[in-house]
């Protein structure tokens, strides 16, 4: 047994002269811990020694006061995290490696699942398929005239559905085939000869001025003529299939032309 | 007074520029044609009910034009529902409720509104009026709830607005 450890195991004796066994022997042969042995029973004695007055709540209230009189009093002492004498080695020692690791792990582990899985799609929106521009306008006239009475209005929009059959017809001139061209051709042939000279024929000239009724079947008739050309035109450079069909819009548009330019003059149809 | 002659010369050029700017381009040739003879039959039918309807002089008659054209569209909507092509289905359910809607409603208005109570032309107008309501019906009907079509936000919108449109014309003179 050490001389430190033997004087340690003296001061935690409530009585110094209590030591027994090993402690006891070391203290009466070892020429420091002897000294050590005697002076620590002094000490007792001496503490034993000093007058203490008896115990009072009172005087000890008052004892505290005379204290807290002087200033502020600090109460409590923090403790420090690290005693300074702390070797950087026993410091790394203390930190909390496993937790710090499994953190660092779960980490890594998210990573790799958030970039393997597939992000969540937003919806998105269906492509639209092409829409037949032509149908759609037609549909418009539809139930436009489902709306209109009178030959004035229904003769202008009659009037903008052949110039939509037109604008078909000139699309479609050189890719179409004989039967497409043979279908623009009917619709071309129902929408003026059964529909605008038709409508035209029917107007009253007495429930409208005569000047109004001109310029609606003038207009319409302009429209006509401009188809005729435009057909003629292109049935020069259309194929041999097609060249009919174009030559029979033509036709009918400039049919469809001199009778309302003469409905227009007074002349009837 | 200057910076008030850039700002405006500035704007000027940025209107410009957008301006010029190429607008949507519209189909080849090619696929003009393709949509021509996809639609063919549908325009020819819907061409003759426009000329139709110039020609009617009565509400009624031009509810029966109406009509005629949502059949017209009820069968290609039937061929697009076989084909499964729920683009097509979208937009004739669209055409339909227009029909509906700005046509056959309208003017079956119109109808009962002119057919004086106990006519022989009021028969007549209700009987129409019945199966009016009930081809609409089917129309709406003949559209899938389930599959592909079915599932098509843009087919759902258009049954529903189909659906509303047949409502209100199941409506009329009620």
């Amino acid at each position: 047994m050490t001389c430190e450890a033997v004087q340690n195991r003296l001061l935690a004796l409530p009585d110094p002269m209590s030591a027994t066994g090993d402690v006891r022997d070391h203290c009466e042969q070892c020429e420091r811990c002897a000294p050590f042995a005697a002076r620590a029973v002094e000490l007792d004695a001496e503490v034993a020694a000093i007058v203490v007055p008896a115990y009072s709540p009172e005087v000890k209230a008052a004892f505290l006061a005379r204290i807290l009189m002087a200033g502020p009093v600090i109460q409590s002492v923090p403790t420090p995290l690290f005693r300074s004498s702390v070797s950087l080695k026993e410091l790394l020692s203390r930190i909390p490696v496993r937790p710090l690791l499994a953190v660092a792990a779960a980490i890594v582990v998210s990573l790799g699942i958030w970039s393997v899985v597939p992000a969540k799609k937003l919806p998105v929106p269906e492509p639209e398929a092409m829409r037949h521009d032509l149908l759609k306008k037609v549909v418009r006239y539809n139930t436009d005239l489902a709306a209109l009475t009178g030959p004035k209005d229904k003769i202008a929009k009659l009037s903008e559905l052949a110039v939509d059959l037109r604008n078909e017809t000139r699309a479609l001139s050189k890719a179409a085939q004989k039967d497409e061209m043979l279908s623009l051709a009917g619709m071309f042939d129902k929408v003026v000869q059964d529909g605008i000279v038709a409508q035209a024929g029917l107007w009253n000239p007495l429930t409208t001025t005569p000047g109004e009724r001109q310029a609606v079947l003038n207009a319409a008739a302009s429209e006509l003529i401009q188809t005729a050309n435009e057909a003629n035109t292109l049935a020069t450079s259309a194929s041999m299939q097609v060249q009919p069909q174009l030559l029979r819009i033509a036709k009918t548009a400039r049919d469809g032309h001199t009778r309302l330019t003469k409905i227009a003059n007074g002349e009837g149809v | 007074m200057k910076r008030l002659f850039f700002a405006t010369l500035l704007f000027a050029a940025f209107a410009a520029l957008a301006s010029g700017q190429p607008t949507t381009p519209g189909p080849l040739a090619s696929e003009q044609l393709k949509l021509f003879k996809s639609n063919r039959e549908l325009l020819e039918d819907l061409v003759s009910r426009s000329v139709d309807l110039a020609n009617a002089n009565d509400p009624l008659t031009r509810a029966k034009a109406c009509q005629k054209a949502t059949s017209d569209i009820g069968r290609a909507m039937g061929t697009a529902v076989r084909a499964d092509d729920a683009d097509r289905v979208a937009e004739l359910g669209e055409y339909l409720t227009a029909l509906m809607d700005q046509g056959l409603t309208p003017t079956l208005t119109d109808a009962r509104r002119q057919t004086p109570v106990g006519s022989p032309g009021e028969i007549e107008l209700v009987q129409f009026h019945e199966r009016a309501t009930l081809e609409a019906e089917q129309l709406e009907l003949s559209i899938p709830a389930l599959g592909r079509i079915g599932t098509s936000a843009r087919v759902k919108d258009a049954r529903a607005k189909l659906h509303t449109a047949r409502e209100a014309l199941g409506k009329v003179g009620r």
